[in-house]
């Protein structure tokens, strides 16, 4: 069984944000068919699936300033255990998803996610979508780890837009069950953290932290 | 028909056209804005609430005093009571559905029903409720409001008193069932909710059956004085004592978990303190005194103010708790308090708080409820066998 996962390395993220205007382009944004691509109005970033935060002070589970907000693909996702409909499920390979033919807005999901990793755009968006799983109005948007470039059943082996763009490497994806992947050996080896563990939602979006805080890390 | 019947008949459709004209809005807004996943749930969500725990409230009563206690006086009022009822669910029913932002796939609920949603339940639950109030309304009429204590009309009165307080609980526990986040809205919201109900049922049963129906019906005022002004002025103070116990509760519960304490401060101290102790001053102190005054010297006014501020704080209340679980989150989770600082600027808590709580578009749709509640209650009265020992004429219920 495969198990798609993705860490982020803040040691290599430069913040450059090539991954939060990659996935623009390849989920949010849509084609007018004049040779024109047109993003939401307003703070566009907001409805980026990969979303940089700055906090104040240092996050307590990445240790650093900087990380990412997006769907966390939690093996025990909140969203999809409120879903009235089961819209928002799981597939085969673990990547929490949203079926928009079955949803019907009540936005129990965005109330239930702890991370903040859905949106929700409600302006007009002219033009197609790219792709079938692209954001659409009205609906609790999120990431879908680029899945339409490779399967929701199969292993991970296609390569997410954010981590295609990343010139640092910093973004790794690949299969959580295959012992031989990246992904695989860095959360074995304990080099990841996620974001609020003790809530029991089992993210797949792991965060290497900054070095300095590595021995901390290894001893927690 | 009287000249009283047609000026509410009037009043109640003008009334409604509020409400069409919110969820028009609503179901329309094309404008972009970071709140509508900040905070999602607005007062449209907590009027369906409010107008569904109303709705099972007055049943509830009325349930309590014949199928368990086969109270005699309880007959008089009970078809009237069950039209109450029903035109109080109506407006909930309509507020769930204007409410979600594709309600095209609303037959999904029951399609693709996900055991572990308690939006998934309510669905069921509405139906449940609603079948067992129509029926117990249809049976009324039909066999007479004498058949009620039979064993027929208590097995459907029972029947739908227990689906009605599972609909309270389980309406209240959408709000308490955060499983990443438990109590996030405190977990007595479902026994506050059932609480809430009984308090917001007493309080429409004497709008509806002292004022309205005393008003357009064959019902005196000295009947309804005979009948209910203790019972209901006796429910009104004993339920407004159960409400504050059980927002005392959550209180409690959320000053001892430390992530909800943004929520409580927020409720107690912050941005929704006004409307929060407003709602709690006219649900419970209020209420309970003007309850115990109009029980002792059977007064209308002090029942009628007892009962219109009771509908103001009881919203109030419900909808300041919600609120407050979703601002709170704002802060005490840092994925939330970094989006909503970066996609609203400085002074975000208050914008997130307008938007809940003055928004025009969710306040006309649920205000305008009242309008289609009056509508319905005053054309039920006017078209249905609804007085004592009265048949039908036509098509089953009607005269």
């Amino acid at each position: 069984m495969a198990r798609a996962a993705m860490i982020i390395d803040l040691n290599k993220c430069t913040g450059c944000l090539a991954c939060v205007e990659a996935c623009l382009r390849e989920n949010v944004a849509r084609y007018t068919g004049d040779g024109r691509y047109v993003l939401p109005e307003g703070n566009s970033v907001f409805y980026a699936r990969t979303k940089p935060v700055i906090a104040t002070g240092r996050n307590v589970y990445v240790d650093s300033r900087m990380y990412f907000v997006q769907c966390m693909h939690c093996d025990n996702p909140p969203c999809a255990l409120v879903c009235p409909t089961g819209a928002t499920y799981k597939t085969k390979n673990g990547i929490v998803m949203l079926d928009h033919s079955r949803c019907i807005g009540c936005r129990a999901c965005i109330i239930a996610c702890p991370y903040g990793a859905r949106s929700l755009y409600r302006g007009v968006l002219e033009g197609r979508p790219l792709h079938r799983y692209a954001l659409e109005p009205g609906y609790p948007d999120k990431c879908t780890f680029c899945v339409h470039r490779g399967s929701t059943s199969g292993p991970a082996e296609w390569t997410p837009a954010c981590v295609e763009a990343c010139a640092f490497g910093a973004r790794i994806f690949g299969d959580l069950d295959d012992p031989s992947s990246l992904v695989s050996r860095l959360v074995r080896e304990g080099r990841v953290v996620t974001l609020a563990p003790e809530l029991g939602t089992r993210p797949k979006l792991f965060f290497v932290p900054p070095a300095r805080s590595m021995p901390r890390t290894r001893r927690g | 028909m009287k000249r009283s019947w047609w000026a509410l008949l009037v009043i109640g459709i003008v009334w409604s056209v509020l409400m069409g004209y919110g969820i028009y809005a609503y179901q329309t807004i094309a404008e972009p804005s970071p709140l509508y996943a900040l905070v999602p749930w607005g007062a449209m969500v907590t009027g369906y609430v409010f107008f569904a725990i109303s709705s099972g409230g007055v049943f509830d009563a009325l349930a309590i005093r014949l199928g368990l206690y086969c109270e005699e006086e309880a007959k008089r009022v009970a078809r009237k009571t069950l039209v109450l009822a029903l035109a109080l669910l109506i407006p909930g029913i309509v507020l769930v559905f204007a409410d979600l932002t594709h309600v095209e796939h609303s037959g999904w609920i029951y399609a693709g029903f996900n055991v572990t949603s308690r939006i998934a339940w309510n669905g069921i639950l509405y139906i449940v409720y609603a079948a067992f109030l129509v029926a117990a309304l249809v049976y009324a009429i039909r066999a007479g409001e004498e058949r009620l204590t039979s064993t027929a009309g208590r097995a459907l009165l029972i029947g739908g008193l227990l689906a009605s307080l599972a609909l309270e609980y389980n309406l209240g526990s959408v709000f308490g069932v955060n499983v990443a986040v438990p109590a996030w809205f405190a977990a007595p919201m479902g026994v506050l909710n059932i609480a809430l109900a009984f308090l917001l049922g007493a309080a429409w049963s004497h709008i509806g059956l002292g004022e309205v129906a005393s008003t357009v019906t064959g019902l005196t005022r000295e009947e309804y004085r005979r009948c209910c002004v203790k019972g209901v002025s006796k429910e009104l103070a004993g339920m407004a004592v159960a409400t504050g116990f059980m927002v005392a509760w959550a209180l409690v519960q959320m000053y001892s978990w430390g992530s909800a304490h943004p929520a409580l401060e927020t409720l107690v101290s912050g941005g929704l303190a006004a409307p929060f102790w407003v709602g709690f001053a006219l649900a419970v102190p209020l209420a309970i005194i003007l309850g115990l005054y109009a029980h002792y010297r059977a007064s209308r006014t002090a029942i009628l103010a007892g009962s219109i501020l009771t509908i103001v704080g009881g919203f109030l209340l419900l909808h300041s708790i919600v609120a407050a679980g979703q601002t709170g989150r704002l802060a005490a989770l840092q994925s939330y308090d970094l989006l909503a600082s970066h996609a609203l600027g400085p002074g975000g808590e208050a914008k997130a708080l307008g938007e809940l709580m003055t928004n025009p578009v969710e306040l006309a749709a649920f205000i305008g409820g009242f309008g289609l509640w009056l509508l319905l209650y005053t054309l039920g009265l006017g078209v249905l066998a609804v007085e004592p020992g009265e048949k039908p004429r036509r098509l089953l219920v009607f005269r």
